[in-house]
């Protein structure tokens, strides 16, 4: 479903970093481990298209990025990639239900409640995302990246703030919901305790 | 999704909005109001003196004796007598003289005594009954039947000035409605017409007896009955020599003339200026240095608009500009869940329009609800009303309103649309 070919990328002023080959097929899940600061969210923006590689390429359901024009990227991403962050962002002034509909190509808007069941956030729909705990807050945005039933799951440091009960609920709902909608998980982390569930790794030096 | 965003974020910070609107809405309010009136003074200052080239009356303010005589807002400069005024109204180069006796009122509405071509000059018919043929005989603009509820067959008295309340009442002749005209929407509407001897015959301290003031015709019948070249109008003769009878000792108050060339309406005023004891005064000019003097208190209150408008405008900068900070995570966020730059940047550009939308509407309900203020207040005290119907000027207005709100927008929105997602989502 992704794959990453060569892949480096040239900060302006700043370093320059190669990462490693990899590819991950449909349902299946890979860590991507390394120490902060070594370029593992470079390494997600790289992989959703939200900076150009400086060389090498990723290719998502055999499609390259790189050929792409911005909006063409910007519309890809909003149809086949869902990002989870290490924050949780929200529109702050819509309601959960349109922060979880917010996409522009979110068309199955019936997937909501059967999502939302599974996140165990039904009951919070209608509210603001400030009423929400950190803990629904996070599952709000793994509801909000599945909405399109993305082909590729990207998520940023999910379990970092987290103990180890919720840390392995998290990493359980997220391969759940890669599983669920048939879609490739990349976790970017720094947190090794997420090696024992999720086997197949790389690692960034 | 992008509109509802741009009105769910105007909503989410109700002070800030409050803010810019209300300064939207006074600013629009105002100028809106500014642009009615004007407008509607100048057509109705326009409408009323059509027809008429030149006014004479008594010396005495220019102004005066044009806001009184044509607009029948101020009170008269005096009188005229009838023998001199007929030197001018007879004169070959004259093409319509219409007379005018006043100096009474009903309920605040002025009585005014003149000939029937005053009523055909503003082209208008009679809606119920007749004009005014006899003595005592009285037609009534469209308004003043409305609000006094005078019908035709009522009688009523003149009081002499302009008064409302109080004033004298001429007791010993009572006026007879004989007609009510149809709306006009000028001066008409707002006067009794009467002939200009019953005028007489009110003032009269020894009332000759009613056959002998049998007067309907004074003025250009006259003109007729002295020259051949004028065309007869097939008036009865016995009412000519009447009429000759009272006009020695008679005086009116003011006369409307239109002249046969513009030549002469520029060499007439210095004639009748230099040799007379009256004046001959160019209303189309007084006008014109009137609405120059109100004018400089009109483009006063512009500016100061303008200036709110100008501040509503930053004020919707400032509030976009800086929620910008605010937002920034939530704008990337957008950008990653498909928003294409063009959007975020009409996402902006949405809410820029929107609260000038919200300000204009909200700036017009004020300028309608002033104006019905102000209308109550101008019934009472001039017996004129102003319509709060649309005028083309406020369309303008309107895009002016959106172009303050997208100038405003466009630099939020340009920065939200350079904005580097990466970079902003990598902030720790």
């Amino acid at each position: 479903m992704i794959k990453v070919e060569n892949l480096a990328y040239q900060y302006m002023d700043g370093p320059y970093i190669e990462f490693p080959d990899f590819a991950v097929k449909a349902g299946e899940s890979l860590l991507v481990l390394g120490e902060s600061g070594c370029g593992k969210t470079t390494l997600l923006h790289l992989l959703a298209g939200l900076l150009r590689p400086t060389k090498g390429g990723v290719w998502i359901d055999n499609q390259p990025l790189s050929t792409m024009q911005d909006a063409q990227i910007d519309q890809f991403r909003g149809e086949h990639i869902g990002l989870v962050y290490q924050k949780n962002y929200f529109v702050e002034s819509l309601s959960i239900l349109d922060n979880l509909v917010i996409s522009p190509y979110a068309t199955q808007k019936d997937r909501v409640q059967a999502i939302a069941q599974r996140l165990g956030i039904a009951d919070r729909l209608s509210k603001a995302p400030k009423q929400l705990s950190v803990g629904q807050q996070q599952r709000a945005n793994i509801a909000r990246a599945v909405m399109n039933q993305p082909k590729l799951l990207l998520a940023d440091e999910p379990t970092s703030a987290l103990d180890l009960t919720n840390c392995q609920k998290v990493i359980g709902l997220l391969q759940e919901e890669a599983v669920a909608n048939n879609a490739a998980l990349v976790i970017v982390t720094h947190d090794d305790r997420l090696k024992e569930v999720i086997k197949n790794t790389v690692e960034i030096v | 999704m992008i509109t509802k965003i741009a009105w769910k974020n105007i909503i989410y910070k109700p002070l800030n909005t409050a803010l810019c609107i209300s300064l939207l809405t006074f600013g629009v309010g105002i100028i809106t109001l500014l642009l009615l009136m004007e407008h509607q003074l100048e057509q109705k200052f326009k409408r009323d003196l059509k027809g008429t080239d030149l006014v004479v009356g008594a010396k005495g303010s220019p102004l005066q004796l044009v806001l009184s005589a044509i607009y029948h807002l101020d009170a008269p400069t005096g009188n005229i007598p009838l023998v001199e005024a007929r030197k001018i109204m007879n004169n070959p180069m004259v093409k319509e003289a219409i007379p005018l006796a006043y100096g009474d009122s009903y309920q605040g509405y002025r009585i005014l005594g003149t000939t029937e071509d005053y009523i055909n000059k503003y082209e208008t018919a009679v809606q119920k009954g007749r004009i005014f043929s006899k003595n005592m005989e009285a037609t009534l603009g469209a308004d003043v039947a409305q609000r006094t509820g005078l019908k035709v067959g009522d009688n009523f008295y003149g009081t002499h000035g302009d008064v409302k309340e109080g004033g004298h009442v001429h007791e010993e002749y009572a006026y007879t409605v004989v007609g009510i005209l149809e709306k006009a929407n000028c001066v008409l509407d707002n006067l009794l017409l009467t002939n200009v001897a019953s005028v007489w015959q009110v003032h009269d301290p020894h009332p000759p007896k009613a056959s002998a003031v049998e007067v309907s015709q004074v003025g250009a019948s006259e003109a007729d009955h002295d020259h051949d070249d004028h065309n007869h109008e097939g008036h009865d003769h016995s009412e000519h020599e009447t009429e000759m009878m009272e006009a020695d000792s008679m005086d009116i108050t003011a006369i409307l003339l239109k002249y046969k060339s513009k030549m002469s309406v520029l060499t007439m005023p210095r004639l009748i200026n230099d040799n007379t004891n009256m004046q001959a005064v160019l209303p189309a000019l007084e006008i014109n240095r009137l609405f120059y003097m109100i004018g400089v208190g009109v483009s006063t209150l512009q500016l100061i608009a303008g200036g709110i408008m100008l501040m509503a405008g930053f004020s919707v900068f400032f509030v976009l500009y800086n929620r910008l900070k605010e937002r920034k995570y939530e704008l990337a966020l957008l950008r990653t869940v498909g928003y294409k730059r063009g959007q975020l940047f009409g996402l902006l550009i949405a809410e820029g329009i929107l609260l000038a939308l919200i300000g204009y509407a909200l700036g017009w309900g004020l300028s309608r609800l002033a104006l019905y203020f102000i209308n109550q207040q101008a019934q009472d005290d001039f017996n004129q009303q102003f319509a709060s119907s649309l005028i083309p000027a406020e369309g303008g207005l309107l895009l002016i309103t959106l172009g303050v709100g997208i100038l405003a927008a466009f630099i939020p929105a340009w920065q939200a649309m350079r904005m580097n997602v990466s970079e902003t989502l990598s902030e720790k």
